[in-house]
């Protein structure tokens, strides 16, 4: 290290004049990848490569002659050509020491596209300081395009598929949704119908039918309001909180079976937010506060907002009486399709809190979470005030 | 104008294509005793002949689908105000998911449409849809 360190202090204090420039210069040239070039701008032809172009695309010297000047134009590529003539004209104004760069594809003689990227800068100057000369050093970069090339197109491919895949569940799930509400007229009416003269047991069996049924049409929408959340733009506008929530209460009062839910709406903002966004963050937030109840005790729902005076923000939190979660679960039931209780205990899809999650991340927000177990548990997002 | 025997709606149109639907709604529609005259059709182009031809009875109501095959909901309702201007009875859409604010967004855009509700039908529907129609009707009386 220490050797190698006095050497190269050697080299700086002696200068290149310790040896004969010639030869150096020579062995630089020999050995760089690139091809290093002086170009005549006033012949228009190279008068001097460390490696010949030629040679390294593959033609033979008399190939090269019997192009002549003609050798750009005709072995560039004819979408790049244009660019190459910009560049050679911009060299000309170049000031000194300035560098300037141009990427273009040129063929092998065997036929391929090359990738070459020029560094090119003034030589010397005629004594007007018209540029006579200019040097550069041009490099095949054609690996790295291709690997470009393939990220890209492996990027579009991979959204592509993403979009297909949205779109593939919206369908899915909206076309499912049309024999599931059949299923439940059909077994709400069989109940209406015939509920009298049928046994508790034939009662019991059509009741769990009605409930698979229902739950399969809520999973659905889950599903489809999902795909929406993910894949569709957020659309902020000013949002007044208090009639929204108190519309997404009456519509799941109306939908049997009919809940005994208690619910405290407080007086709520207006935010920036997305309003169809919101709609489904209360429903979400509401469904879990119901299918999360203590048994045997109604559940009571608070809905409210902490301000403050000094802030845009405002905290939005919906509290409920429920069975709450043990704070090791509590990054567990974000996750897609994760559900901490069996199926008979609730009903939940296992995405409602995902989507709840995610409309928070595209207004900017989290979802913070605050339970006890036994004594219930309190969701809180923030929003920005209108 | 609710009519002396009963009758919350005098007539019903329901203009949905799936069978076992229709049938389940008739059923429902009956047993609510609400209705005098239920009018179903499955196909919106034949609802729309009905609704052309003057000595048809004119529906009080009617309950439109979104999704069917030949003429969908929209196009119904485009042709509907095409034909008929304002001279027709409210439309309510039957939604097939809760949550679809671009169908929802589209149907507003139709005057003729005055509400919608989330299938699948139920009596407690109906009675509000009853309530609403007596409301609407005790008012231009």
């Amino acid at each position: 290290m220490s050797n190698s360190q006095s050497i190269l202090d050697g080299i700086a204090a002696a200068g290149l004049s310790h040896w004969d420039a010639a030869p150096f210069l020579q062995k630089v040239t020999d050995i760089a990848p690139s091809i290093i070039y002086v170009f005549n701008q006033l012949t228009q032809s190279n008068e001097y490569s460390n490696h010949s172009l030629g040679a390294s695309l593959g033609y033979s010297t008399r190939d090269v002659q019997e192009m002549g000047d003609a050798l750009i134009p005709t072995i560039c590529h004819p979408d790049d050509l244009a660019g190459v003539v910009t560049h050679f004209e911009r060299i000309r104004s170049l000031q000194d020491g300035e560098v300037i760069t141009v990427e273009y594809r040129v063929r092998h003689q065997q036929g391929r596209w090359v990738w070459l990227l020029s560094y090119d800068t003034v030589f010397d100057r005629d004594p007007d300081g018209k540029v006579i000369r200019h040097i550069g050093a041009a490099s095949d970069i054609t690996a790295q395009k291709e690997a470009e090339e393939q990220a890209k197109s492996e990027a579009i491919r991979a959204q592509m598929t993403k979009d297909e895949l949205c779109a593939f569940s919206y369908a899915l799930s909206h076309d499912m949704k049309s024999p599931s509400n059949t299923l439940c007229l059909v077994l709400t009416e069989l109940l209406e119908a015939h509920g009298p003269t049928l046994d508790p047991d034939a009662t019991q069996l059509i009741e769990m039918a009605l409930s698979t049924a229902d739950g399969m049409g809520q999973m659905l929408d889950n599903v489809q309001n999902y795909t929406r959340v993910v894949n569709q733009d957020t659309n902020i506008e000013a949002v007044a909180l208090t009639p929204l929530v108190n519309k997404v209460i009456s519509d799941i009062q109306c939908k049997p079976p009919q809940q005994e839910a208690i619910f405290y709406v407080h007086d709520l903002p207006k935010v920036r937010a997305d309003p169809v966004q919101m709609v489904i963050l209360f429903q979400n937030l509401i469904a879990n506060a119901i299918a999360f109840a203590r048994p045997g005790q109604s559940p009571e729902i608070t809905i409210s907002a902490l301000h403050d005076p000094n802030d845009k923000q405002v905290t939005i939190c919906v509290a409920d009486n429920g069975i709450g979660i043990p704070a090791d679960q509590h990054e567990k039931i974000f996750t897609i399709f994760k559900r901490l209780n069996p199926r008979s205990q609730s009903n939940g899809s296992g995405l409602g809190l995902p989507i709840c999650r995610r409309i928070a991340t595209n207004h900017g927000s989290n979802i913070s979470l605050v339970s006890l177990p036994g004594q219930g548990s309190a969701f809180s997002m923030g929003l920005t005030k209108a | 104008m609710t009519t002396t025997d009963g009758f919350q709606i005098e007539n019903l149109m329901m203009i949905d294509d799936s069978d076992i639907d229709q049938m389940i709604y008739h059923r429902i529609v009956t047993r609510s005793g609400m209705v005098r005259n239920l009018i179903q059709f499955m196909d919106a182009v034949e609802a729309l002949e009905y609704l052309s031809d003057a000595a048809n009875p004119k529906p009080d109501l009617i309950l439109l689908d979104i999704n069917m095959p030949r003429m969908d909901g929209f196009e119904f309702l485009e042709a509907a105000t095409d034909r008929f201007a304002q001279d027709l009875c409210p439309i309510v859409v039957m939604l097939t998911t809760s949550l679809n604010p671009k169908d929802e967004e589209r149907a507003k855009s139709f005057s003729i449409v005055h509400d919608f509700l989330n299938k699948p039908l139920t009596k407690q529907q109906l009675q509000k849809l009853g309530q609403m129609l007596s409301a609407a009707q005790a008012k231009t009386a």
